[in-house]
């Protein structure tokens, strides 16, 4: 076709396929008047548009169908046997786990998750979440990690049973055991978002297994072609709050359990959506009601009720549905009062247009089917996925209209009031039962954390944060009093715990902070003992040792009985969950700085070793990854340094020089890959700086480097003025120049350096506090004159003792403890009383 | 084994804009690609999927020891490696459909092939076929189906790939698709 052409089909079929079918057909006339070829062109292809299996689809299957067969391979701890289905997010295998115990389980596979560590830990919190879900009704997720490349899974429960829609026997008390088991999971504040027949198995007895809860935002977005080849994208469930960017409730799921009690009663599907436009879309979502299906009055009324498209005129909960619907079997007078449908749903029209842009994005990729919710659709908009997140875990009623893109400090407000007044209810009716109590410590636990993780927490939200942090620990400590061995309590507990720990030690209150990791310590510990094989247990005590490493290890004295634990721990987490490598290196690495520190300079390069290999297998399975290289540049001067430079080093120069350098290769990729960025220049310069004083001495190679590195470093305090940091770098450098040059006999160039760092250093002393500065500056003359001494300039020398005896009068009186600082300047009186002679 | 050298020269001449390098550069290391993606295919490979992610760290491991500099437009190679996914799968689609035929020699790794099976192949390379002719018309279109369906990619990064934004990634992939579909079925009706 000539490209002109070409070229006006793209236009039209662009505009038409926006347009629904009245608008469309007028549209296409118009514009293809008098052109029958172009007509015909265009509504041939407006008619392959969305097909049902399409190209895409057709490439999917045979990727899927080429792909490796994992049968007989193993995913952490578990032997896969046989293919069990493939779902709208990844293959499901039946698996066997390893080891002990013959234990049989259905392991899912997740698309293509890539795990950031801020996915990742999501990921985890989630996954506890939903693990805590335990009820006869609901498929129990046992366990989940992810795969060396990254791609996550979960163990679940194997179901063995058939998909509800093929159930024969009695569909009512079926109906009404999936109401349990949603309204149980409510009371866990956990939404499921996509009760559908192909997601409820039932077997043999009867039994209803609900699976896929909230799974499928733990997989975040893909988008990839592999995620929709592996089932049809379907929004016939989807409730209008869905479609329209709303907020998800537990009136999210009433909708759906009155679409599928809908089907159970007519054997028919309550909502048929036309995915031919946008428009469509919205109607057949958002307008359409359920099709008159000859029912019985009062069945009726429950249906249009708990599918009304405005979900303030929904039963408010799952139990209020099942009630009314026990009510209906039995005879009974229903509560549901058949409304006034067609005022309120023209209200809930008028609030609810697809206006928003984003919003329109949203159900265009619904249509174009690479989505499968629209929390995936969603990732750019941060702050609108906490409130999702929110939203996904808390129960609440909304009392006002359902807003799009509610996440204003007004929306989060109500959120949380509602929450807390559920909790606090529950709180009064809970008693002496255990399990309640638990779950309301956690309830708290998780709203407090969720309000101070809000961007801008106000002054209000942080107080009622620290109310239900309150309350948590009280309870927690309660129930762990009654039975120490208790796992879920005990990491509960510990968790409150540590997140009163971040709050006191972003206060400066360390002392406090470190009381409270090492009570989670204590507590976990003695939990792990009683509970051996709990990993869970065992992964929060990690976590507990790498917070105290962080926290309070580097401002403290730290022991390396804390900079060991957690390696053994989290050895054996990463054989399972290859995403928790990052974290065993920063405990090597943490370790190995320990030890370094205590003088042992060989046990600590054999942990700067380990943290190395961890972080170059997976720079090479991830060359981009900045954050992975930058800690491997760290690591490898760690053992540069442990090699040569200190007292307590090996003392194997060429040794470390091969570290250095290596260091100095990866500063210089990093540079490269993100030459504006003055982070990566600075750290360039101070690689140089550091390989540079590993040289040995009259090495020129060293001069070049640190001519290098202070360029670098000149050029920020030119273009920073109040950088004092650089200024300061910059006398290190220009004394470490001055060195190099006095080793090869320059005096001259090694006098002009160390001129300009005193020029820098004297007009950084009009500062009366900047203790820096005066360091420098002693360091300075000190060097200086001892040159001058050497050959000779008796003269100058001891004009520089009075400088000297000033700079060191003027440190005393900052009043410093530092033992190398008071050792300064003691030299500089010495030398100065020396040299008068 | 290709000469480094020679892969190295031409990888220079694609960073500097000359794009016929880049399918040199292909068809010089197609070789050892399709035996590192067919163990893909294979069971002795412990166990890894075929993921766009994996392969292309695979990928890049190789270009780098082949040129240790490494790739100056990432954005090109991920297009390289979409392409190198579809010759993968074309080649194991063509062996499938040779089994059709009782071709003896060239069997598929995999010990049964089912009817359904050589069916897939068969569409897959009407599509294969298609997508170049789509390409005749509008290059773009045929380059977002390939990083979509062979990279693998999110409709962001292959805005981010071809210097266009997600929503014209969306359309074009619309149009692209409804023109795909419609190819499919008149090559079934012939």
């Amino acid at each position: 076709m000539n490209p002109g052409r070409w070229a006006r089909l793209e236009q039209l079929f662009d505009a038409a396929s926006v347009l629904d079918a009245p608008d469309r057909a007028n549209y296409i006339a118009r514009e293809t008047d008098g052109d029958p070829e172009m007509r015909a062109d265009l509504e041939s292809l407006l008619a392959h548009d969305g097909q049902a299996r399409g190209a895409g689809q057709i490439i999917g299957d045979f990727r899927s169908a080429a792909e490796p067969y994992w049968i007989g391979k193993r995913i952490g701890a578990y032997c896969i046997v046989r293919e069990i289905g493939r779902g709208g997010m990844g293959i499901v295998f039946e698996a066997r786990r390893t080891g002990d115990f013959q234990q049989t389980v259905a392991l899912k596979l997740c698309g293509q998750g890539a795990f950031s560590p801020a996915f990742r830990e999501r990921f985890e919190r989630e996954r506890q979440i939903l693990a805590a879900l335990n009820h006869p009704y609901i498929a129990r997720l046992l366990d989940g990690g992810a795969t060396p490349e990254g791609v996550p899974y979960f163990v679940m429960e194997l179901v063995e049973g058939q998909p509800l829609n093929r159930f024969e026997g009695d569909k009512r008390k079926l109906f009404l055991k999936i109401c349990e088991a949603a309204s149980y999971a409510h009371g866990h504040l956990v939404v499921h978002r996509d009760l559908k027949p192909s997601n409820i198995l039932v077997d043999s007895n009867g039994t209803p297994k609900l699976l896929d809860f909230g799974i499928a935002t733990l997989t975040g977005d893909t988008g990839g072609v592999t995620q929709t080849a592996l089932g049809p994208v379907t929004p016939d469930y989807a409730a209008p709050e869905q479609l329209l960017g709303g907020l998800i409730t537990v009136r999210t799921d009433v909708y759906q359990l009155g679409l599928l009690l809908y089907e159970l009663s007519t054997g028919r599907r309550g909502q048929q959506t036309d995915s031919s436009s946008l428009g469509a879309l919205e109607r057949s979502i958002c307008e359409t009601e359920l099709p008159n299906a000859g029912l019985d009055a009062d069945l009726s009324t429950i249906l249009s009720t708990a599918t009304a498209k405005d979900p303030a005129a929904r039963y408010s909960s799952v139990a209020a549905l099942a009630a009314d619907f026990t009510n209906y079997l039995e005879n009974r007078p229903i509560a549901a009062r058949p409304a006034s449908a067609a005022s309120r749903l023209r209200k809930f029209i008028a609030r609810n247009r697809l206006a928003t842009l984003a919003v329109v994005a949203v159900a265009a990729a619904i249509l174009a089917g690479t989505v499968s919710t629209l929390y995936q659709a969603r990732r750019a908009e941060r702050r609108f996925n906490q409130v999702r997140g929110i939203a996904r875990t808390l129960m609440f009623d909304v009392q006002d209209s359902v807003r799009p893109l509610a996440a204003s400090a007004g929306a989060q407000k109500i959120v949380v009031k509602s929450a807390l007044d559920y909790l606090n209810a529950l709180s009064a009716e809970a008693g002496a039962d255990r399990a309640l109590r638990t779950e309301i410590a956690e309830g708290y636990a998780r709203i407090s954390e969720i309000e101070s993780s809000f961007l801008e927490p106000s002054l209000d939200q942080r107080e009622t944060g620290a109310a239900s942090a309150g309350k948590a620990q009280a309870m927690f400590e309660q129930l762990h009093q009654e039975d120490p061995a208790g796992a879920q309590v005990a990491i509960g507990l510990a968790g409150v715990y540590l997140s009163g720990a971040e709050g006191a030690v972003r206060s400066g209150r360390f002392s406090e902070g470190q009381a409270k990791i090492e009570s989670a310590i204590d507590i976990l510990r003695k939990t792990a003992q009683s509970n051996p094989g709990n990993r869970d247990v065992k992964r929060k005590l990690a976590q507990a040792y790498a917070r105290f490493n962080r926290d309070i290890g580097s401002r403290s004295k730290p022991t390396l009985e804390y900079a060991l634990a957690p390696i053994a721990v989290l050895e054996e987490i990463v054989q399972s969950d290859a995403a928790a490598e990052p974290e065993l290196a920063q405990a090597y690495s943490a370790a190995g700085a320990v030890y370094f520190n205590l003088g042992q300079a060989a046990p600590a390069a054999e942990q700067f070793r380990k943290a190395i290999a961890i972080h170059e297998r997976r720079l090479a399975a991830e060359p981009g990854n900045v954050s992975t290289r930058k800690s491997l540049m760290l690591v490898y001067a760690s053992l540069g340094d442990a090699h040569w430079g200190f007292k307590q080093s090996l003392g194997d120069r060429p040794g470390a020089l091969i570290w250095f350098s290596r260091m100095s290769a990866e500063a210089r990729r990093l540079l490269d890959a993100n030459p504006a960025s003055p982070v990566s220049r600075f750290d360039y310069a101070m690689s140089r700086m550091r390989h540079g004083a590993a040289l040995a001495p009259r090495d020129p190679e060293a001069k070049r480097m640190l001519a290098e590195a202070t360029g670098i470093v000149e050029a920020h305090a030119a273009a920073d003025p109040q950088n004092t940091g650089a200024r300061r770098q910059l006398m290190d450098l220009y004394l470490r120049l001055a060195a190099r040059h006095q080793e090869l006999g320059e005096f001259q160039p090694a006098l002009a350096a160390w001129r300009k760092s005193a020029a820098i250093g004297e007009a950084m002393r009009a500062e009366p506090a900047n203790l820096g500065a005066r360091t420098w500056l002693i360091r300075t003359y000190l060097a200086l004159g001892d040159e001058l001494n050497k050959r000779g300039n008796k003269a100058e020398a001891r004009a520089l003792a009075p400088i000297l005896e000033s700079l060191a009068d003027e440190i005393e009186k900052l009043d410093n403890k530092n033992t190398v600082v008071i050792d300064l300047y003691n030299r500089a009186r010495q030398w100065a009383s020396a040299t008068r002679k | 084994m290709a000469d480094s050298g020679e892969v190295t020269r031409l990888l220079n001449r694609w960073s500097s804009g000359d794009r016929k390098a880049l399918e040199e550069v292909a068809r010089l290391l197609y070789p050892q690609w399709r035996t590192m993606a067919s163990g893909y295919f294979r069971q002795e490979r412990s166990g890894h999927t075929l993921q766009p992610t994996a392969l292309i760290h695979e990928a890049y491991l190789l270009l780098q020891k082949a040129n240790p500099r490494g790739f100056d437009s990432r954005k090109e190679f991920l297009g390289f490696v979409a392409q190198l996914m579809r010759q993968v799968l074309v080649d194991h689609a063509r062996r499938v459909q040779s089994l059709k035929r009782g071709g003896g020699q060239n069997r598929v790794e995999t010990t049964d092939v089912t009817a359904e099976e050589i069916l897939s192949a068969e569409e897959f390379l009407t599509i294969h076929t298609a997508i170049d002719e789509l390409a005749e018309n509008s290059e773009r279109k045929a380059r977002v189906i390939e990083l979509r369906y062979f990279g693998g990619y999110s409709q962001e990064e292959v805005g981010d790939i071809l210097g266009i934004s997600a929503a014209t990634v969306h359309r074009e992939q619309r149009m692209a698709e409804a023109w795909l579909n419609r190819a499919l079925q008149r090559a079934v009706f012939q």
